[in-house]
């Protein structure tokens, strides 16, 4: 028996790169909903700050209205680029340092 | 619109170590989310060790986006909590709230400022200038208070058991008779 491939659809499933899983601020997963958004995924995207920490970008705008400080470490709130990830190598978790975490800008120049 | 989903949380994650936390949350009525009362214990070795302290919490509207209210609903002699109304001073209540923190861990500040006050930023200035002038006076008012206002102990009950009635029993009786030692005796006589 002989089959011919038509076509065929690539699935690909997707998971935010953070380390701990829930919003510091509502306390739900990060893939899942923010308060009040539509649905998980793209509706509730997660951010991060120059500081490293990350929140769900509805969560930390609300807060910002408040006072532009990271909810948890207190520095000032820069909206940084997604850390890049961390190089693989089995058995050691290094911890994130601020310079994984270009600030928007420095992320959107070319690099030299 | 308060967030209902982190308060539910807030509310499981607050029971789950209660035993070994010293901290207690409970609904007042289980259809308002937004009004608690919790209780912490004395810190060991200060003038409040061996009370319970009840604290009247109310969540506003944006909560977690602003801080909530906290105040003591039991008597406390503290040169940050006024000995008038319970009202707290407390930075993390006020401008230094930020929606990483919670209920359980301001409660848990709470119990850390009975621990360490802070005198040059009084509630009461009364207590605070009697903390820093007569530190032994504060010391045995504190405790005084303590032992009159936060005992876990009812007042009454003592009396109670000296008659012979169980201390289930005589701590039910009180408890309805909203600690009224002459009904609560009554109750039990009409039981027995």
């Amino acid at each position: 028996m002989k089959i011919e491939v038509k076509n065929w659809h690539a699935v690909a499933s997707w998971t935010w790169t953070t380390e701990d899983d829930v919003c510091g601020i509502c306390h739900m997963p990060l893939d899942g909903c923010a308060p009040g958004a539509p649905g998980p995924g793209d509706d509730s995207t997660v951010v991060w700050g120059r500081c490293t920490h990350y929140f769900h970008l509805m969560c930390i705008n609300t807060w910002l209205h408040n006072k532009n400080t990271c909810p948890i470490c207190r520095r000032k709130w820069e909206f940084a680029s997604a850390p890049k990830p961390a190089p693989a190598t089995p058995g050691v978790v290094r911890n994130r340092q601020p310079a994984d975490f270009p600030t928007e800008e420095a992320a959107e120049s070319p690099d030299a | 619109m308060a967030d209902i989903n982190r308060i539910k949380k807030e509310l499981k994650d607050c029971a789950k170590d209660s035993e070994t936390s010293g901290l207690e949350v409970k609904l007042v009525d289980e259809a308002n989310l937004l009004h608690w009362k919790g209780a912490i214990k004395g810190p060991i070795g200060t003038p409040y060790e061996g009370g319970i302290f009840r604290i009247d919490i109310v969540l506003p509207s944006d909560y977690p986006f602003v801080p909530p209210k906290m105040k003591y609903d039991t008597k406390i002699w503290h040169p940050n909590i006024s000995s008038e109304s319970g009202a707290i001073c407390l930075d993390i209540l006020k401008n230094e709230w930020s929606p990483a923190l919670t209920v359980r861990t301001a409660l848990i500040s709470l119990q850390a400022l009975m621990s360490a006050p802070e005198p040059d930023d009084p509630q009461d200035a009364v207590v605070a200038k009697q903390y820093k002038e007569s530190h032994d006076e504060y010391c045995a008012t504190a405790k005084f208070w303590t032992e009159t206002y936060a005992s876990p102990k009812m007042p009454g009950l003592d009396m109670l058991l000296s008659m012979g009635f169980g201390e289930e029993k005589a701590k039910a009786a009180l408890l309805k008779c909203d600690m009224n030692v002459d009904a609560a005796m009554e109750a039990l006589l009409s039981e027995a």
